[in-house]
C-alpha cells in the first residue's frame, strides 16, 4: 500500500509579476483524500491549484506530485491530472463533439459513448461552442475530466455559472470520483456546498495558510475573520 | 500531433471569414503599393515582386495573431499544454500558418499579373519560392505570435520583433521571385534558394528548440 | 580586490588606453593616401564595430546560459550586454554615416556589414523594446533571452545573405593591408574600448541585479505563535 502521500508542499512560494501571491504554504494530502480550498477573493486558491496542475512552477519551495518533485519531468504527472479552472479550455469555434475527439485523441483514449448525454449537452452536441452559455460550457469541461478521468481532480468554483441541475450534476461527478478512490481538490467560496464533499479543509488568506482540519469544522466566520 | 494538426485545420476551416479578409488586406496593399508607385507600367512591373512580398509580409501579422488568438480567448492554451508538448503545439501551429500563407500567396499571384503586368511563365519556380519564403516567415512568426498573443502590448510585439528576424528570408524570396519573373541569365536561382532553405532549416529547429520558453508559464 | 576596484581599474585602463590611441591616431599617424584625414575616423569606428560583435556575441552566450541555469545573474549580464550592444551600434551607425559622407558622397548603402549592422540594431533595440514591456521578471527574462537567441542565429544568415550583393564597404581591413603606423592606434583604441567595456557591462549588470533583489524578496514566514 502506498503511504506516500499525492500532494507534498514544503515552503511553497509563488510570484506573480512582484507580488508573492503564496507564501510558504506547507501541507500534504493523501491519495483519496478530498480537500477543500477556502478563502476570499485574491487569497491564491486559483494560483494554488495552477500550481497543483503543473501549468505554474514554484518560485519557490518543494512541490511533490505522486512523490516527484515538480521540478522533474511533468509530463507523467500532467497524464494524471484534470483541471477545471475558471476558464474552461475551448474552442469557440468548435463543437462538443469536435471537442471530445480532440481531447480524446490527444489523450490517446477511446472516445466513450454517452458522455455528452451525463453532461445533457447531446442535443447540441453539434453546434460551436460559441453559441452555449457559460453553465454549458462549464458542463462541456467537465466532460472533459470525465472523458480524462485522472488521479489528481483540481476544481476551481466549479459551481460558478451552473444552474440548479448543473450544480447537482457537478456534485454527483465529484462523489463518484471519491467512491472511485480519486483524491479532488475543490477550490471555491461557496463553503456550504463544498463541506458536505470534501473530507480536508486548506484556509487561505493573502497568500497565507491560515488553517487546515476536517472540512466539517470550517465555518464561514472564520473564512471572514481570517481576511481582516 | 495528428490530432493537433486535425484541430488546426478544423479551426482554419470554421473561421473561413478570416481568410477571406486576410485575403483582401493583401489585395487592398498591394493596389496600394500600385497607386503610390505612380502609374510607370515599367516600374510597376520591375517592383511587383518586392510588392507581392510586402503584401504577403503584412498580411502575415493578421493571421499569425489570429491564429494564436483561438487559444487565448477561453484558456484553451492550457488544456493543450497539459496533454501536449510546447514543440508538437508550436510546429502544428507553424505548420497550418505556414500552408494558409502560401496560399495566400498562390491566390495573389493572378492579382499581381494584372495589376503589374508580369510574366508568369516559370510557375513552377514561382510556386517553389511561394513554399519556401512562407515557410521562412511562418516558423518565427508563429513563435512571436505566441509571444505577443501571451503579453499586454500585443499588436505591437509581434511587427517588432518579427520584421527584423525576417529579413533574410524577406530579401532572398524578392530576389528569386525576380528571377522567377523576369529570367534568370546568370543563374543565381540556385543561390537564393539554397539562402532560404538554409533560413527555414535554421529556425524551424530553433523556434521549435525555444517553443517551451514561450509557451509555459515561467 | 573588490569588484567595484576590478570595474573602476577596468575603465581607468580603458580610458588611458583609448586616450594615447587617440592622440596617436588624430596626431602621430600618417593621414590616409586617398580619403586624407576623415579617414583617422576609423580609428574609433573600427574598434566600436568589433566591441559591438563582440558585446552582442555576449549577450548571445549569457541568452543561452540564462535558458539553461535560470539564475538572475545571466539575466542581468543579458540587459548589460543588450543595452551596451544598441548603444554600440546606434554609435557606430553614427559614426559610419560622418565618414560615408565625405568619403562616398552617401550617408548609408546597403552592402553586407552595413545591412547587418541595420538588421541587428533593428533586432535588439526590439529586444529591448520588448523587456520593457514585460513586468513579470521571469517571463521578461526567459521571453527576451528567446529572442535574443534568434536575432543572434539572423546575424550570420544576413550577413551571408546580402554578401551576394556587391559591396560598396572597404574590403575588410586586417593588419597586413594597413600601414604599421596606423595599425598601433588602431589596436590601442580596439584594446581601450574592450576594457571600458568590461567595465561598463559589470557595472550594468550589478544595476540589473540590485534592481531584481530589490523587486523580488519573498515575504519572510509568519512566526507560528
Amino acid at each position: 500500500m502506498n503511504l506516500q502521500p499525492i500532494i507534498r508542499a514544503d515552503g511553497l512560494c509563488r510570484r506573480q509579476g512582484l507580488r508573492w501571491v503564496l507564501v510558504h504554504l506547507n501541507f500534504e494530502l493523501q491519495t483519496g483524500e478530498s480537500l477543500l480550498l477556502a478563502g476570499g477573493n485574491g487569497a491564491g486558491k486559483s494560483t494554488l491549484l495552477r500550481l497543483l496542475s503543473t501549468l505554474t512552477p514554484p518560485s519557490q519551495g518543494e512541490l511533490e506530485l505522486f512523490g516527484t518533485s515538480v521540478k522533474v519531468n511533468r509530463r507523467p504527472q500532467r497524464n494524471r491530472i484534470g483541471l477545471l479552472g475558471h476558464t474552461n479550455q475551448l474552442y469557440p469555434e468548435l463543437t462538443p463533439s469536435d471537442h471530445l475527439q480532440l481531447w480524446s485523441r490527444l489523450a490517446g483514449m477511446e472516445l466513450p459513448k454517452g458522455l455528452l448525454d451525463r453532461v445533457e449537452l447531446a442535443d447540441r452536441a453539434h453546434d460551436p461552442a460559441r453559441t452555449f452559455s457559460a453553465g454549458m460550457c462549464k458542463r462541456l469541461a467537465l466532460a472533459r475530466l470525465m472523458l480524462l478521468n485522472p488521479d489528481l481532480i483540481l476544481l476551481d468554483e466549479p459551481f460558478g455559472q451552473l444552474d440548479a441541475q448543473g450544480v447537482s450534476l457537478m456534485q454527483e461527478a465529484v462523489e463518484s470520483w471519491r467512491a472511485q478512490g480519486k483524491t479532488v481538490v475543490l477550490a471555491t467560496h461557496l463553503i456550504e456546498r463544498g463541506k458536505p464533499l470534501c473530507d480536508r479543509a486548506l484556509l487561505l488568506a493573502h497568500g497565507r495558510l491560515k488553517w487546515t482540519g476536517p472540512a466539517a469544522e470550517l465555518s464561514a466566520s472564520m473564512v471572514a475573520g481570517a481576511d481582516s | 500531433m495528428m490530432a493537433l494538426l486535425h484541430k488546426e485545420f478544423l479551426l482554419a476551416w470554421r473561421g473561413r471569414a478570416r481568410v477571406a479578409a486576410s485575403l483582401t488586406f493583401a489585395a487592398a496593399t498591394l493596389l496600394m503599393f500600385s497607386f503610390s508607385a505612380g502609374a510607370d507600367g515599367r516600374l510597376l512591373q520591375r517592383l511587383a515582386p518586392g510588392f507581392l512580398w510586402l503584401a504577403i509580409l503584412l498580411a502575415s501579422t493578421l493571421t499569425l495573431q489570429a491564429s494564436f488568438d483561438a487559444e487565448t480567448q477561453d484558456g484553451a492554451l492550457d488544456g493543450l499544454i497539459l496533454s501536449a508538448s510546447a514543440a508538437s503545439i508550436f510546429y502544428a501551429k507553424a505548420l497550418t500558418n505556414w500552408l494558409f500563407l502560401a496560399a495566400l500567396g498562390f491566390v495573389l499571384l493572378p492579382l499581381i499579373a494584372a495589376l503589374f503586368d508580369a510574366q508568369l511563365g516559370a510557375l513552377d519556380r514561382l510556386m517553389s519560392v511561394l513554399l519556401l519564403g512562407t515557410a521562412g516567415l511562418a516558423a518565427p512568426g508563429t513563435l512571436y505570435a505566441a509571444l505577443a498573443g501571451r503579453s499586454r502590448a500585443a499588436g505591437l510585439m509581434l511587427p517588432l520583433l518579427y520584421f527584423p528576424l525576417v529579413i533574410p528570408a524577406l530579401v532572398s524570396s524578392v530576389k528569386a521571385s525576380e528571377l522567377a519573373f523576369f529570367g534568370d541569365p546568370m543563374n543565381q536561382w540556385g543561390g537564393w534558394m539554397s539562402l532560404l532553405l538554409a533560413f527555414c532549416l535554421i529556425f524551424w529547429s530553433l523556434c521549435g528548440a525555444l517553443s517551451t520558453a514561450i509557451l509555459e508559464d515561467g | 580586490m573588490t569588484r567595484q576596484r576590478v570595474a573602476a581599474a577596468f575603465a581607468l585602463v580603458g580610458l588611458g588606453l583609448l586616450s594615447w590611441g587617440s592622440y596617436l591616431g588624430l596626431w602621430v599617424a600618417p593621414p590616409d593616401r586617398y580619403m586624407g584625414d576623415v579617414q583617422r575616423i576609423m580609428y574609433v569606428h573600427v574598434p566600436t564595430a568589433w566591441l559591438a560583435l563582440v558585446v552582442f556575441m555576449l549577450a548571445f552566450v549569457y541568452a543561452l546560459l540564462f535558458l539553461i541555469r535560470r539564475t538572475w545573474r545571466w539575466d542581468a549580464l543579458h540587459e548589460a550586454t543588450l543595452e551596451i550592444g544598441v548603444l554600440y551600434t546606434a554609435l557606430l551607425c553614427i559614426q559610419g554615416a560622418l565618414w560615408g559622407k565625405p568619403t562616398w558622397g552617401v550617408y548609408w548603402a546597403w552592402d553586407p556589414r552595413l545591412t547587418t549592422v541595420a538588421v541587428m540594431l533593428l533586432s535588439f533595440a526590439g529586444i529591448l523594446s520588448l523587456r520593457h514591456f514585460l513586468d513579470d521578471p521571469l517571463r521578461r527574462a526567459s521571453w527576451s533571452a528567446t529572442a535574443t537567441i534568434l536575432a543572434s542565429a539572423n546575424v550570420p544568415v544576413v550577413y551571408y545573405s546580402v554578401r551576394w550583393w556587391n559591396s560598396l564597404h572597404q574590403l575588410q581591413s586586417t593588419p597586413k593591408t594597413v600601414n604599421s603606423a596606423m595599425v598601433e592606434p588602431l589596436r590601442i583604441n580596439a584594446f581601450g574600448l574592450l576594457a571600458l567595456t568590461i567595465a561598463l557591462i559589470m557595472i550594468r549588470s550589478w544595476i540589473a541585479e540590485a534592481r531584481r533583489r530589490r523587486d523580488l524578496a519573498p515575504p519572510l514566514p509568519e512566526i507560528e505563535a
